[in-house]
């Protein structure tokens, strides 16, 4: 969803070592799960609203980036409001009885997965394709001694990651040409729907194996042959900002298992 | 049936607050049975400009109709796709069925027409384009040749038997024998009585088939007119990145050497005969 769409600009968070973005990100989605209380779930959220502010991403793109996993959230949210029934009942909407177990988790979960959402959002934003895949190589390197193929990998990613809006022009191309010859995607039950999806998969599957071998054949004629040999334009190396935010995501980690145990 | 552009603009739904229009108080009408050609630089709006013809896009101010069909109105736009054919750049790649026959009754079947009906429709499609239904019916359009796919793919439009026919850069990566063979294959369909609208870059390709030119710069009509007129103008074509064709070109470069020939040129052969008739009357007042 969010992976892909960059958004550039020069902030702290554009300029830190992808491999501790990478990092930070995926501890920091764990992180939010030691969230049990609206002191934790603050805290949370202030380290995603810090990480926001200075990230240079506008608000406003954000939002829209966010839009299509809105639905889940609020799915989320009705659901649990609907069918957790502990604590005192709060207010009666017809049949169903909202009780405050039930807003509690759903506020809880609705606001967790929005962390979580937001936070990939967030790294989509400010690492391009490249620096991901530098970064995903970065990590993978030390596995290479036990057979992981870590450049080919993070290669795979980001040819992956640089398609991704090709394709999808490409998808709405199709669309186009076949609904100029009368074909139906807006109307009609979920099979006939289903149907229509075929005349638009297999031209997209087609297009996808012409991209990949005009794709090798110019890697190829530009003598790429993997890992063997090769040097980097931007090498990694991590500085003190990358450090500054690991401190501060242990500082979270810490002040939350705290407030678990209890001893805050 | 006439096809009216009424003041059209166009702005592509702002993706990052840019909301330069594509298409800028466009008025234009292309009557029953003209070939227009349409050029413009990259990003002057040709695509976006055909797309409004069979309601693929829908103006942001201003009217399109078809025949006098609001194009608007969601049920009249499945009408005006009947009757205008859009064939995309490289139409050749939204081929998808399993045979050749498959994929041009693509267009009558999503139609609802009737299967026999079908059958003799994607005969007589294929037939236009000059492709044999017994010979490549049965066989997977990925197994023909370029040049026969992209025939395939302009049958499938017709199948649907459309007044009007709208292609977009149709010679695009064609060697030049299939370059040839397709500016035969629309001067044909044109004679047939199809109104042809045809974006090109190629001004050899629009000045042998075109009556009509529409120049397109930034979005708006630069110019619209008869083809030697549009070409006549060298300089203020030039000066917005079009060219001319070779033989106006050759033309202009005689007069400007005093020799003036008495038609204006267009193809090749309109010029050598325009040389050959310059030269018999030079002889005779001699």
């Amino acid at each position: 969803m969010a992976l892909g769409q960059y958004h550039k600009a020069d902030s702290v968070l554009h300029r830190m070592d992808p491999r501790f973005k990478l990092v930070i990100a995926v501890v920091y989605m764990l992180v939010i799960f030691l969230a049990n209380d609206a002191a934790g779930l603050v805290l949370v959220l202030a380290f995603l609203g810090v990480a926001v502010s200075l990230s240079g991403v506008p608000a406003r793109l954000l939002v829209s980036g966010l839009r299509p996993v809105l639905v889940l959230v609020v799915f989320t949210f009705v659901v649990n409001l609907v069918f957790i029934r502990s604590g005192e009942p709060v207010v009666d909407i017809g049949p169903v009885s909202v009780t405050t177990g039930g807003l509690s988790t759903a506020l809880f979960m609705a606001t967790r997965l929005l962390a979580l959402f937001v936070a990939t959002a967030l790294l989509g934003f400010t690492t391009s394709s490249v620096d991901l895949a530098d970064g995903m190589e970065g990590l993978l390197a030390p596995f290479e001694r036990f057979g992981v193929p870590a450049h080919e990998l993070s290669m795979i990613l980001s040819i992956a990651l640089r398609f991704i809006p090709i394709l999808t022009m490409e998808k709405d191309r199709i669309m186009r040409a076949q609904s100029a010859r009368g074909a139906d995607f807006e109307t009609g039950n979920v099979i006939t729907r289903f149907r229509a999806i075929l005349p638009v998969l297999t031209p997209l599957f087609m297009s996808a194996f012409r991209h990949a071998e005009d794709l090798s054949t110019a890697m190829e004629s530009r003598c790429y042959h993997g890992k063997e040999g090769r040097t980097r334009v931007k090498v990694l190396r991590p500085a003190a900002r990358d450090w500054y935010a690991v401190a501060a995501l242990a500082l979270l980690g810490a002040a939350l298992v705290a407030l678990r145990t209890g001893a805050l | 049936m006439p096809i009216r552009f009424d003041h059209v603009t166009y702005a592509y739904p702002a993706t990052r607050g840019d909301a330069q229009p594509a298409l800028v108080d466009v008025d234009l009408t292309v009557a029953d049975g003209e070939f227009l050609g349409v050029i413009g630089h990259t990003g002057s709006g040709k695509s976006t400009l055909i797309q409004h013809i069979n309601g693929l896009l829908l103006p942001t101010t201003g009217r399109v109709t078809v025949d006098g069909i609001d194009l608007v109105d969601r049920t009249a736009r499945r009408e005006v796709r009947r009757r205008v054919g859009l064939v995309f750049q490289y139409p050749e790649h939204q081929l998808f069925a399993d045979t050749v026959a498959e994929d041009v009754a693509f267009g009558p079947r999503a139609l609802g027409l009737p299967a026999g009906e079908i059958e003799q429709l994607v005969i007589t499609a294929l037939e236009r384009v000059g492709l044999d239904f017994c010979e490549v019916g049965h066989r997977s359009p990925f197994e023909l040749s370029g040049g026969q796919m992209r025939r395939v793919a302009i049958a499938g439009v017709l199948a649907t038997r459309p007044g009007t026919l709208v292609l977009d850069e149709p010679m695009a990566g064609l060697d030049p024998v299939g370059r040839g063979a397709m500016r035969e294959l629309l001067r044909t369909l044109h004679h047939q009585g199809l109104t042809v609208i045809m974006v090109s870059h190629d001004m050899e390709d629009v000045a042998a088939l075109a009556d009509r030119v529409l120049v397109l710069r930034n979005g708006a009509v630069y110019a619209c007119g008869t083809t030697s007129d549009v070409f006549s103008h060298h300089a203020e074509l030039r000066e917005i990145g079009l060219g001319v064709p070779r033989a106006a070109l050759f033309a202009a470069r005689l007069a400007a050497r005093g020799v003036v020939l008495h038609a204006h040129p267009l193809t090749v052969e309109a010029l050598a005969d325009a040389i050959a008739s310059a030269c018999t009357s030079h002889r005779e007042v001699g």
